[in-house]
């Protein structure tokens, strides 16, 4: 009888442990099938929260054979309330045996539009006694190379 | 990332007031892209497509096309082409200001096509340039304000980079560039600013074609030339670096119809090309320029240069080198190129400067390269001086010049010199040329000259015309032979090589400048006696004159005067005949005859160009003298003989005379002066002894001063004949002690006698026609005769003494009282105008005093003066 005891406070334990277990697995996927439901809405609000000034939202995401596709895809710019970009379709087909290896899979964009002043892509004006300051004849085209390269 | 696959994707950038500025529409693959870690980012292949770029809703390029792969830390640009591509320099305003404000204040655009490949870069830069095509059309790039343009239809490169990292423009075409090249322009892209650093850069190209390009230049700070060519090119395995062209393959540059100007001249008026060219064709290998400053063909066609001062500054300046410096100059690099070939064909030449007067010359001439020698041939050259003569003073025809390039310039030095024709006319006008401040010039270029040489110089037929080498004298022309080797080219190293010679003139006569018809000077036979550099310093050696006659009138003082004024300066007298006055006179010296020899001269006095009427045979002359600068100073003899004036019942008896000869004269009497004496001169009966008589000519008349002794005492007097149309004269004779007895006896056998020594004094004023006045004193304090002769008749026919009737005697001794009356005094006036007169004779003796008044009239039909025809005259 000595050894029923232990055996039993294991198997309780294990039942308990099994049954959160299914109970985690249950809630998990019944939040997951939640957040599914809610997948466009939990996406633009966390685009909302993360992107600073730009707004980015979308109007669909799915997962269809094997690849996400977000639709509808569009940027505004906060402070000036201008559209920046949109994109038709985004499909991101991920490969998912190398993708513990950093290998994203492959991107898609369709229909995209990009809509930005110019002053975005210039590089902004060197601050007082940074070296580009101190070099005038560098110019911004040759820095951008540089950094790119690097 | 496996794949990046952007659809087309449309790029819109726009500026601060979010108005569009450009937009493209890009595709683009990216194909295994990382990012982070050591190599980020990386890719493998990156395919792009851009496609309907605008800049401002201009088309910025209509596709492009990009193919880049990545291997290792190298980016190769293996594909790219672009097309349909336009640029303007504005836009990189907005673009990048920053680079913009680098740039020269300009516009600037153009449309271009691009394939590239090959291209690798790498995190140090650009490892290969790979190859590149560029089709550019409508390249234009002009400053912003103000004219001026550079632009081309079309350019069209490929290029490359080798291994060593030295791009090659593999073949290139560039079509129609015009460049007008302004002031506004030359600031555009020549500021004047500091010299920067220049970076160290080289490039070859192995094919350049530049066809139908045209430059037109407006005068520049830089560029003083105006004008306009067209130029085309072929360029071929030609280095270009920061440090000048290399190349040891030959480059070909042809310009055509060159028409340069002087810029700098007055804008209302824009001067004549001093340049003007169908066609020029260099060839030349860089290399051997350089180092052997060798060109290997130079062809020119057509060519015409002008340098006048009309044009251009080209010889406001005028210097000469020092003749004798230790160190020689560096000659300029246009005096140190050797040919391969030069050659110029239907050459003119046109130069105009201003030295006393204005100096112009004209040749056309050829230039050919035979055995690396340059022979210059010169078909016609002419040099004038308008101003003096229509004619030019100097011309050549068939001029052949032997030289070596670059050796002439270095050793001044022609091989051979040979003048088939030519003539110099050595008159005024070229003497004249170097005088005044030209005299520097002339100086200048002696010495220039003296330190040419020629090897060898052969003048085969080299006429000279000495225009005035004595004043009478008419042109001279002689020919010059000459063949001399290893002579300096100076003219007095010429002038030594040529032997004294002789040339004989027959039947020269000088015309009248006052009527040509009329002659001044007739001479038979001239000797001239010259050497060539007698003549190069104005000297004759010797010219001999045979028995010429000199006609002694208006017409030779009227040319003697314009000589005068002509040397003196002044304005000379206008031509009464018909002619432009005479241009501003010359200031040189003028010739010098060291020997001037006259024999067998005849001397005619001819005062209105026809021997006058009673004096036509001439007096014979002879002399010799010199002629120096021009002035002529002679003295010759008239032989001793008898002239017999018949009209005049003159009669001169051994009469022998000096007269005095200078030209120019020295004033206004003493051109020519004859001076005479007579040992008997006698009019009808009536004879004077050692008489002398000084007759002065000028343009103005004849003048005289006499004197002789006559009858115990002595007469002398003046006159003055004028040489007017009507010859009018005036004149005083005055006697001192003459015995009128002999002289009335002469004269008045028949009417009267007066003896005794009586003083007396004529003057009287005329024309050849009449006596206008004419008064006559005379006066005798000494005792003698007055016989009236014309009562003898008278008496004879009376009775003889103590016969006949009381009333006879009483008639005989009243009529011999009154014919002989002794007297103590005479005192007589008369004075007369034309053929009347009046005048008075009183004689006063110990028996009283005797008065004789004469009233002259003229009573022969006159004709009656003519009638006014005024109106006035009418009325009344």
């Amino acid at each position: 009888m000595k050894s029923a005891t232990p055996t039993s406070k294991l198997r309780r334990c294990w039942r308990w442990t099994w049954r959160l277990s299914l109970f985690g697995v249950i809630l998990l996927s019944a939040l997951l099938c939640l957040a599914w439901q809610e997948r466009v809405p939990m996406a633009n609000a966390l685009l909302r929260r993360y992107l600073g000034d730009m707004q980015v939202e979308i109007v669909s995401l799915d997962w269809e054979d094997g690849a996400l596709h977000v639709r509808e895809m569009s940027t505004l710019h906060l402070p000036s309330s201008k559209r920046v970009s949109t994109v038709g379709h985004v499909e991101w087909r991920p490969h998912w045996s190398e993708l513990h290896l950093g290998n994203l899979g492959g991107l898609k964009l369709e229909e995209a539009v990009v809509d930005v002043p110019l002053a975005w892509l210039m590089p902004a004006a060197p601050q007082p006694g940074s070296p580009a300051a101190r070099q005038p004849g560098s110019s911004g085209i040759i820095l951008s190379l540089e950094h790119g390269l690097d | 990332m496996d794949l990046i696959d952007l659809l087309p994707t449309k790029f819109v950038l726009r500026d601060e007031n979010w108005q569009p500025m450009c937009s493209v529409i890009m595709t683009q693959k990216v194909h295994s892209l990382a990012v982070g870690g050591t190599k980020s980012p990386s890719f493998k292949t990156v395919i792009t497509d851009l496609q309907q770029a605008e800049w401002r809703g201009q088309p910025v390029f209509s596709s492009v096309h990009l193919e880049t792969e990545m291997r290792g830390d190298d980016i190769t640009l293996k594909k790219a082409s672009l097309k349909g591509g336009s640029f303007d320099l504005a836009w990189l305003q907005e673009l990048s200001p920053a680079l913009h404000a680098k740039l020269p204040p300009l516009h600037s655009g153009l449309q271009f096509e691009w394939e590239g490949r090959d291209v690798r870069l790498s995190n140090t830069g650009l490892v290969s340039g790979g190859t590149q095509e560029v089709h550019l059309k409508n390249l234009h790039l002009q400053p912003l304000t103000g004219a001026g343009l550079i632009k081309a239809a079309a350019l069209d490169l490929k290029a490359s980079q080798d291994l060593n990292g030295l791009w090659h423009v593999e073949s290139g075409q560039l079509l129609q560039p015009v460049i007008e090249w302004t002031p506004a322009l030359e600031t555009a892209l020549l500021p004047k600013s500091e010299s920067k650093q220049t970076t160290a850069w080289q490039a070859r190209i192995d094919e350049l074609k530049i066809r139908d390009g045209i430059v037109k230049l407006t005068p520049t700070e830089l560029c003083p030339v105006a004008g306009e060519l067209a130029w085309s090119t072929n360029l071929e395995g030609l280095d270009i670096s920061s440090e000048g062209l290399r190349s040891s393959l030959s480059q070909n540059l042809t310009l055509a119809d060159v028409s340069l100007q002087w810029g700098r001249m007055n804008a209302n008026a824009p001067p004549r090309p001093f340049v003007q060219m169908k066609a020029a064709a260099l060839e030349v290998v860089p290399d051997k320029l350089r180092e052997l400053m060798q060109v290997d063909s130079l062809v020119l066609t057509g060519p015409h240069f002008e340098f006048t001062p009309e044009n251009g500054p080209w010889f406001d300046k005028i210097e000469t080198p020092p003749v004798h410096s230790a160190l020689k100059p560096a000659l300029p690099w246009w005096k140190q190129l050797q040919f391969g070939t030069l050659t110029l064909t239907d050459g003119t030449l046109a130069i105009a400067m201003k030295l006393a007067e204005r100096l112009e010359t004209t040749a056309r001439f050829t230039i050919a390269t035979e055995q690396s020698k340059q022979f210059l041939r010169i078909d016609t050259a002419e040099i004038s001086i308008p101003r003096r003569s229509a004619l030019p003073a100097l011309n050549f025809t068939d001029v052949e010049v032997l030289a070596t390039l670059p050796e002439m310039w270095r050793t001044q030095r022609l091989e051979s010199l040979k003048i088939a024709e030519g003539h110099v006319a050595v008159g005024d006008a070229l003497m004249t040329l170097f005088s005044g401040d030209a005299a520097v010039v002339q100086s200048k270029a002696d010495a220039a000259a003296a330190r040419w040489s020629t090897g060898k110089i052969e003048v085969d037929k080299m006429g000279v015309t000495l225009m005035r080498i004595a004043p009478g004298l008419p042109p001279v022309r002689f020919d010059v032979n000459l063949i001399t080797d290893e002579t300096p080219l100076d003219l007095d190293g010429l002038a030594e090589n040529v032997e004294p010679q002789s040339i004989k003139l027959t039947h020269l006569r000088i015309p009248s400048p006052h009527e040509p018809l009329r002659t001044v000077a007739e001479m038979d036979v001239i000797h001239v006696y010259y050497t060539l550099d007698g003549l190069l310093h104005r000297r004759i050696d010797r010219v001999e004159i045979v028995s010429p006659l000199l006609y002694v009138g208006e017409d030779l003082f009227w040319y003697v005067e314009n000589f005068r004024k002509s040397m003196k300066g002044e304005a000379p007298l206008i031509d009464a005949t018909f002619g432009p006055p005479a241009p501003p006179p010359p200031t040189a010296p003028g010739w010098h005859v060291d020997i001037l020899s006259v024999s067998d001269g005849k001397l005619l006095l001819a005062p209105k160009g026809v021997p006058l009427a009673g004096i036509s045979r001439p007096f014979p002359f002879s002399f010799t003298s010199k002629l120096e600068s021009g002035q002529l100073d002679a003295q010759f003899d008239i032989p001793s003989d008898n002239y017999t004036l018949k009209d005049l019942k003159l009669e001169f008896r051994g009469m022998k005379g000096q007269v005095h000869f200078n030209l120019p004269m020295k004033d206004r009497n003493n051109n020519l002066t004859e001076t005479f004496t007579v040992e008997q001169l006698r009019w009808k009966q009536l004879h004077f002894e050692k008489a002398h008589l000084s007759i002065t000519y000028d343009v103005h008349g004849i003048y005289g001063v006499f004197g002789s002794s006559a009858y115990g005492g002595y007469v002398n007097g003046a006159f003055d004949i004028y040489l007017d149309e009507s010859f009018s004269w005036d004149g005083w004779l005055a006697g001192a002690g003459v015995d009128l007895g002999p002289v009335t006896t002469t004269l008045f056998p028949e009417y009267f006698l007066i003896d005794g020594k009586v003083q007396c004094k004529v003057v009287a004023t005329g024309n050849k026609d009449r006596l206008f006045q004419g008064d006559a004193e005379f006066q005798n304090r000494s005792r003698g005769r007055f016989k009236v002769s014309a009562l003898n008749d008278m008496i004879k026919s009376l009775p003889k003494s103590l016969t006949g009737t009381i009333g006879d005697q009483i008639t005989r001794i009243g009529l011999e009282t009154l014919r002989d009356f002794d007297y103590e005094s005479i005192d007589g006036k008369a004075r007369f105008y034309g053929r009347e007169g009046r005048g008075h004779l009183r004689f006063t003796g110990p028996n009283g005093a005797r008065k004789f008044d004469v009233n002259v009239y003229d009573h022969r039909w006159k004709e009656e003066p003519l009638k006014p025809e005024t109106a006035d005259a009418v009325a009344r």
